[in-house]
């Protein structure tokens, strides 16, 4: 039995029997491909089985060649020179003339220039195009600038004639200058030898660019022989899809010439992240790889990309991991007082982010050692002014109360902002004032400030004085002059408000919102002078408020002007009046004569005899209503606009229509019903509401429409008083479908709004639960509350003195009243914690009548009492109150 | 903030208007339509270190632009390959071994 032949000598034996052509063909295969030591090897074996073979001598020149080159770039000095000598041998046996045209093109690859000219010059056929072998010349021409060997070619040879345009973009070439250079060889045909090089400019200039999809564009358009063979090869693999540069082994030079060998950076983040994510992170190891890589990003340094990398790791600490400032890494790879300023500044930006208790010791800490990151003065005051700012904004932000935050605090942040306030409230206004001293260019500050400011009533003067810096540093913006104007209007100063939008109007001309409310601004001033009766000065504002021509407030000009008229001839221009309207559509008769009762109502010192002559003119007209359609009724009733709020106190106008209630919510169905009932809901107009829901749901099969309207009428009835807990939404919730959900969560959204307490927590969150269990959201705060109730309840009903003559009984039940919230447990609690203790107590109609007749009988009282009997007799007046001690 | 200066190849030391200047260059040798994203972190950096109080702004608060550790981490790593050398023809000649005449 003959023995099974191993797969390598099935291998030698398949080698033997190759025949020599196949041989050199496999060997040329291999130079292409840049392969010199294979291509040796299959042409030894060639010359082997016959040494007298065509064309070997060039072959074996040309590997030897390339060899040497590639162990020359390898620094391997002797052994190339023993390549280049094997060369030489090879070298005098070739007869350039019977070269084919592909080993012709190896050979003189490897020749100098001038040779290589020389031999193409003489060699047979040389005036016939031949694309590869002048390609080949170009390149060494661009390698070599010998010029000068152009002289053996005829005048009008490409080589030649294209020289003259490639000569001065090789300068840009050397320089990396690789889009100038290409825009340089735009002159180059497609068919010349040095069009390859227009190519590879581009194809230099994508990869500068970052523009992979350029540069995989130019270099399929590179032919196989182009000399920088190895450098397409590393742009391709760059430019591969998927492919990041992971290097093998260490760098080639011409990775190093591109500094694309990053995969040894990668590695190590790669490492880093591994390394950091263990539980516990695995801190010997980031000790150990932080340094390398430090250098590796940036060697120039090292120190500050480590304290990048530092930074880096710190944002971990978001998400609860040790802070950095614990992590003793820090202080073996930083110098000390730099570890403890990077890691303060690190702790600053993750506690407030990561909503964890509000705190100022990072911020001091940071403070305190920021000149070793700022050494600069003019910077460090920078840094002041940001960090103070900061601490403003994720303290307004996250919720953080100044009561509940402690004195303590209040007290660091005022030794920051170096002032004392005497109120605790203010305290992030207090550090955005002090910000802006500092950085007085930060616009956005400013405007926080002012927000920051509104809320509250006392600061008034402070908002004016920002507000008027902010205009005097920012002399383009229009902003703070219409902000301005607005704070003006408030306290009746209008010609200081109109002086700030024309100054407002004259920063920016063609911003139409300031021209509208330049507009309301004179109508404002012209309602005032109204009121006064000083008709003539307000005729002189209504025609300046006309005289800008505003689109938009054509119907409230037209309201203005005959209330103008109303009021200054009385019932004699009813006439007028009449004839105006019956000029208008019917709509526009309607909402008309309706905001101009709203606006007469609203007026002081009208006649009654007009407001009843209006009122008598609309009913006249209630049959035009049958020619409206559904959204000119919801247009009717719908309330004005927000922007008007200066020239129409109240906004609502379905009150004027309460008598029509009934008849137009007949007249329309499905969206635009829920649109007037958001409306009337609006107006505390829950009854017309409730009958008409009431009268739609008789005897009308189930729908989703049905559901919507039986959900209103569940909150209508909690509103009333009339049903508690969760059970009558569930039942509607529970058995809607999906699409029904979302439109009974967007109603709940809407209705919250008109609720408050529970009830608005609940449809807020769409979580009807809490109704059944209302204490929840107190338990952080008051624990037991549950089981105080009834005797708080008690307490307050119990107030009989509050409505007796004598001061010291009112005085007695008032501290009762203080004593319940103490035991309740509900003091320097969040606003809107207190807003749902007090819901508890305004939860049934007959509890919030009696605590409203308290309010009423202590209103003269207002100032003595606390912030949170405040709120519980006066939930909706904003103001100022007094610390209970 | 080391990422910004990185991607505009620049040292922390340099001055307001060297990296005005060198964002000039960016953005024209970087169009928009001809590299998206580079013009994007281009501007980003510019955005970050265009003057005192942005600088300072971005040393203070630079990591809030940042989700998670991995993405800031790998922006900084690969912040020099957005910027690619340029080498010029002859450094790849002799990297090549062809610079011989």
């Amino acid at each position: 039995m003959t023995r099974k032949r191993s797969r390598r000598e099935r291998k030698l034996e398949h080698k033997k029997r190759t025949p020599s052509s196949q041989l050199l063909q496999q060997g040329r295969q291999k130079l292409e491909e840049g392969d010199p030591r294979q291509a040796l090897d299959y042409f030894k074996r060639a010359q082997r089985e016959d040494g007298s073979l065509k064309g070997l001598n060039v072959l074996l020149f040309c590997a030897y060649s390339q060899r040497a080159r590639q162990l020359a770039t390898k620094g391997m000095t002797s052994e190339a020179a023993a390549m280049r000598k094997l060369a030489d041998e090879q070298y005098a046996a070739i007869d350039p003339q019977a070269l084919s045209d592909g080993d012709f093109v190896r050979y003189v690859r490897h020749l100098k220039t001038a040779e290589a000219v020389q031999i193409y010059s003489s060699r047979p056929g040389q005036q016939e195009p031949a694309p590869e072998v002048e390609q080949t010349l170009a390149d060494q021409l661009v390698a070599s600038r010998r010029w000068e060997a152009l002289a053996m070619l005829g005048q009008d040879h490409p080589l030649r004639r294209d020289a003259e345009i490639v000569k001065p973009a090789i300068a840009l070439m050397d320089a990396g200058d690789w889009e100038q250079a290409g825009t340089a060889l735009a002159g180059i045909s497609r068919r010349s030898p040095f069009a390859p090089w227009r190519i590879f400019c581009k194809a230099m200039a994508c990869f500068g660019a970052g523009d992979d999809v350029g540069l995989r564009q130019a270099l399929d358009r590179l032919p196989k022989h182009f000399m920088l063979s190895q450098t397409v090869n590393e742009l391709r693999s760059l430019c591969a899809p998927g492919t990041k540069g992971m290097p093998k082994g260490r760098p080639t030079p011409v990775q190093q010439a591109l500094e694309t060998e990053t995969g040894d950076k990668e590695q190590l983040a790669a490492n880093l992240i591994a390394a950091l994510r263990q539980d516990p992170p695995r801190w010997y190891q980031v000790e150990r790889l932080l340094p390398p890589l430090a250098k590796a990003i940036y060697p120039e340094d090292p120190v500050e990309a480590c304290v990048a990398l530092l930074e880096i790791i710190g944002i971990g600490g978001r998400q609860g991991s040790l802070p950095l400032s614990s992590i003793p890494v820090m202080q073996r790879l930083l110098p000390q007082d730099l570890a403890r300023a990077v890691a303060a500044r690190v702790e600053l930006v993750n506690q407030q982010v990561s909503h964890r208790v509000w705190t100022v010791v990072p911020a001091t800490t940071y403070l305190a050692h920021q000149d070793v990151e700022f050494p600069d003065t003019r910077q460090q005051a920078l840094v002041r002014a940001r960090i103070l700012e900061f601490l403003a904004r994720s303290g307004h932000k996250g919720g953080a109360c100044p009561h509940c935050v402690g004195a303590q605090v209040i007290k660091t942040l005022w030794d920051l902002t170096g002032e004392h306030s005497d109120n605790p409230e203010m305290i992030f206004a207090d550090l955005m004032l002090a910000s802006l001293e500092v950085d007085p260019d930060n616009r956005e500050g400013y405007r926080f400030l002012v927000e920051l400011l509104r809320s509250e009533a006392s600061a008034r003067p402070k908002v004016e004085r920002v507000l008027t810096e902010m205009a005097s540093r920012f002399k383009d913006d229009p902003d703070p002059c219409v902000e301005l104007a607005a704070l003006y209007f408030t306290r009746n100063a209008y010609r200081k408000a109109e002086a700030a939008l024309e100054e407002a109007r004259r920063r920016a001309p063609h911003d139409e919102r300031i021209l509208d409310k330049q507009a309301i601004g004179y109508l404002k001033s012209a309602d005032h002078s109204r009121n006064r009766k000083n008709y003539a000065l307000a005729e002189h504002d209504l025609q300046r408020a006309e005289a800008l021509r505003r689109r938009r407030l054509a119907p409230i000009l037209l309201v203005k002007r005959l209330g103008l008229k109303l009021m200054s001839d009385g019932g004699g221009a009813m006439a007028e009046v009449e004839r105006k309207l019956r000029s208008l559509s019917t709509f526009d008769q309607l909402r008309t004569l309706v905001l101009l009762i709203l606006d007469l109502t609203a007026a002081n010192k009208v006649e009654q005899l007009t407001l009843a002559s209006l009122m008598k003119m609309l009913s006249s007209k209630r049959d035009m209503l049958d020619q409206l359609d559904a959204s000119e009724v919801i247009g009717l009733l719908a309330p004005v606009d927000e922007d008007f709020k200066l020239v129409f106190p109240d906004l609502q106008v379905a009150p004027v229509l309460a008598g029509w209630a009934t008849r137009l919510l007949a007249m329309v169905e499905d969206d635009h019903l829920i649109a007037i009932f958001d409306i009337l809901l609006a107006c505390q107009n829950r009854s017309a509401v409730r009958t008409e829901i009431s009268r739609r749901l008789k005897g009308l099969a189930t729908s989703d429409q049905d559901a919507l309207l039986r959900f209103y009428l569940a909150v209508i009835c909690h509103l009333d008083g009339e049903t508690y807990g969760s059970q009558s939404f569930e039942a509607i919730v529970d058995a809607a479908n999906p699409a029904l959900k979302e439109r009974l969560r967007a109603a709940a959204a809407r209705l919250a709004r008109h609720t408050h307490g529970p009830l608005r927590e609940a449809l807020q969150q769409f979580n009807f639960d809490i109704l059944d269990s209302p204490f929840t959201s107190l338990e952080e705060v008051s624990p037991g509350f549950e089981e105080l109730l009834p005797d708080l309840i008690g307490l307050l009903n119990d107030t009989s003195g509050l409505f007796s003559d004598d001061e010291d009984d009112q005085t007695d039940e008032l501290e009762d009243l203080e004593e319940m919230l103490d035991e309740a447990g509900v003091r320097g609690a969040p606003l809107p914690v207190l807003q749902d203790f007090v819901g508890y107590f305004r939860s049934t109609p007959q509890q919030r009548r009696e605590l409203d007749q308290i309010a009423r009988a202590v209103e003269d009282k207002y100032d003595d009492l606390s912030r949170e009997l405040r709120v519980l007799l006066f939930p909706k007046r904003k103001g100022r109150s007094r610390q209970r001690r | 903030m080391l990422t910004h200066y990185l991607v505009l190849g620049l040292s922390p030391q340099a001055s307001t208007e060297e990296v005005r200047q060198r964002y000039l260059q960016l953005v024209r040798e970087n169009p928009p339509s001809r590299a998206p994203e580079y013009f994007q972190k281009i501007t980003a950096a510019y955005d970050a270190l265009k003057d005192e109080r942005a600088r300072v702004a971005t040393r203070l608060f630079g990591t809030l632009q940042y989700a998670d550790l991995e993405m800031a981490l790998m922006d900084l790593v690969r912040a020099n390959a957005s910027r690619r050398k340029s080498p010029g023809l002859r450094a790849l000649l002799d990297a090549e071994g062809v610079l011989d005449g």
